[in-house]
């Protein structure tokens, strides 16, 4: 499903690479936690996988595409299949919820009818029926990330890619928005989700991915992983 | 794609930008109006060439008692001078390039001249001997009237060949100069006129840069995502260029077909079958302007 082979991005400008000689599989299905400090090379990953850069070495296959060689125009075509949700939401403030969810739908060229049938079956599923209606600045912060979510899935993706999405949340709101993830995941969507919340990795006993200054430094399957404190300096 | 949608966002982006869109329609009005004008212009030259160069002909002054000395020392020319230039006139050398000539005595100079300057007071001051007798020579191509006034230039007899063309040539030339003045200006205003639909569709862009990162998201194909820009650019752009066509046709109608047509009614002016000729491209000019500025202003939020 996602393939990462010896990838290095360097930036430019930059000392060091974001990315240094990172391999990582991750199958159909999978929930995956990338863990690490900032600019430990989590959301350079997650850009990849996304192809909204192309690595400076090594190679990304992502859904049967080499990202690399995927040609410019295919791009919009390929993300259609991705779904990704942020730690700001990312709404848009002067749309109601229905309208936001449904925006993702209008642009990539969906019927009325897919859209009028898709939209409130999806609101449903993250438990928004209600605030269809509603601007997001008139919703909390977890039903904002749920908008999000909805946006996200309801075109059905098969990989859900989520940049920090409790970053914002208090421990009682992002511990509904993981359990809708985890429902997504369960549905067959697989999901890859970076995150600085240790509380989380901890309990939900995924696969955990660990980066630190651009390498993997481990990469533990299924139950085990439980976060250990480290001095500061040890970190860097 | 869906219309619906696509139309929708140019509606949203036209309402957030009223005043730029309004400055587009403007200026693209102006430019376009010059350019329209320009053209209307040298259809009138065109007009204008062929009615009087096809009338024009070549004048072979006799010389009179009241001539300069230098070309007639002589004085009035006799009969013997007019027998030797028509002589001449249908000679082997000159025959093949003449139409037609005739010839105009005292008599029938002094009836035209009245005639022409009737009720002023210039006409009662002439008298017949003090016109010219002249030939009015008509030649088959009016480009070669050289041939004419080589042949009698300096010739005894003969006060002045004097090609009628040679007066057109400066009114033609004044009236050219006006054109490409208004080309000029026109050019300078259109490429102000892109560099405003760039620069508002550059703002148009900005203010919706959240909807494009999702559309990029999502993935919208690049054309969906370009064109509402672009029809925004276009839809300000056509309507300045509808604007500036019914400036012309207005021009048209009511300065030169309602004022000077009358004012000057044996002149022959463009007509609205030349303006309405002149409205499809200055509306083309529009579009192709817009769809390039806008386009190219949208290009750098499409990367990916």
């Amino acid at each position: 499903m996602i393939r990462i082979d010896n990838v290095t991005k360097q930036y430019r400008g930059a000392n060091r690479p974001a990315l240094d000689g990172v391999t990582l599989e991750i199958e159909k299905g999978d929930f995956v936690f990338l863990v690490g400090a900032s600019g430990s090379g989590k959301s350079s990953l997650m850009r990849l996988i996304l192809r909204e850069d192309i690595p400076s070495k090594g190679s990304v296959f992502v859904l049967g595409e080499n990202l690399r060689r995927i040609p410019g125009r295919r791009v919009p075509y390929f993300r259609r299949k991705m779904g990704m949700v942020f730690q700001d939401f990312r709404l848009l403030p002067n749309k109601t919820v229905a309208q936001n969810v449904a925006f993702s739908l209008e642009v990539i060229g969906k019927s009325r009818a897919f859209i009028d049938a898709a939209v409130p079956d999806v609101l449903e599923m993250v438990g928004l029926g209600h605030k269809a209606g509603n601007l997001p600045s008139e919703l909390s912060g977890g039903e904002q990330q749920r908008v999000a979510l909805a946006r996200a899935i309801v075109n059905k993706p098969a990989i859900l890619l989520a940049d920090e999405p409790t970053g914002n949340l208090d421990p009682a709101t992002s511990e509904e928005i993981m359990r809708l993830i985890e429902r997504i995941n369960a549905a067959g969507t697989t999901v890859v989700m970076a995150t600085h919340d240790r509380g989380i990795v901890d309990r939900l006993q995924k696969r955990v991915v660990v980066l630190s200054q651009g390498k993997i430094i481990s990469d533990e399957r299924e139950s085990g992983y439980v976060s250990v404190d480290k001095p500061v300096e040890e970190q860097n | 794609m869906r219309l619906g949608f696509i139309f929708s966002e140019v509606g949203q982006g036209l309402r957030r930008n009223v005043s730029m869109v309004i400055s587009i329609v403007l200026v693209t009005l102006v430019s376009l109006t010059f350019v329209g004008t320009a053209l209307l212009l040298q259809f009138q030259i065109g007009q204008m060439k062929n009615y009087w160069y096809e009338r024009a002909q070549v004048a072979v002054y006799l010389c009179t008692d009241t001539s300069p000395s230098a070309a007639c020392p002589q004085g009035e020319a006799g009969a013997d001078v007019k027998t030797s230039v028509e002589q001449k006139l249908n000679s082997e050398l000159l025959k093949p390039y003449v139409a037609r000539y005739y010839f105009e005595d005292h008599q029938k100079a002094y009836e035209n001249f009245e005639s022409e300057f009737k009720g002023q007071s210039i006409a009662k001051y002439v008298t017949p001997a003090q016109l010219n007798q002249t030939f009015w020579v008509k030649l088959k191509d009016p480009n070669q009237s050289a041939i004419i006034t080589q042949s009698f230039n300096g010739v005894a007899g003969v006060e002045e060949v004097r090609d009628q063309r040679s007066y057109l040539d400066q009114i033609f030339s004044i009236l050219n100069a006006a054109s490409l003045a208004a080309i000029g200006v026109a050019v300078l205003m259109l490429l102000s006129a892109t560099l405003l639909i760039s620069t508002t569709i550059r703002l148009s862009a900005l203010s919706r840069r959240r909807e494009l990162g999702i559309m990029r998201l999502v993935g919208a194909s690049n054309f969906t995502i370009q064109l509402p820009f672009i029809l925004e650019g276009v839809v300000a752009a056509t309507i300045g260029s509808v604007l500036a066509s019914g400036a012309v046709i207005a021009v048209v109608q009511f300065f030169v077909q309602g004022y000077l047509a009358q004012a000057l009614p044996f002149t022959s002016f463009v007509g609205l079958d030349k303006a309405l000729l002149i409205t499809p491209i200055l509306v083309g000019i529009g579009v192709v302007l817009a769809t390039v500025a806008s386009g190219a202003a949208i290009r750098r939020y499409l990367k990916i």
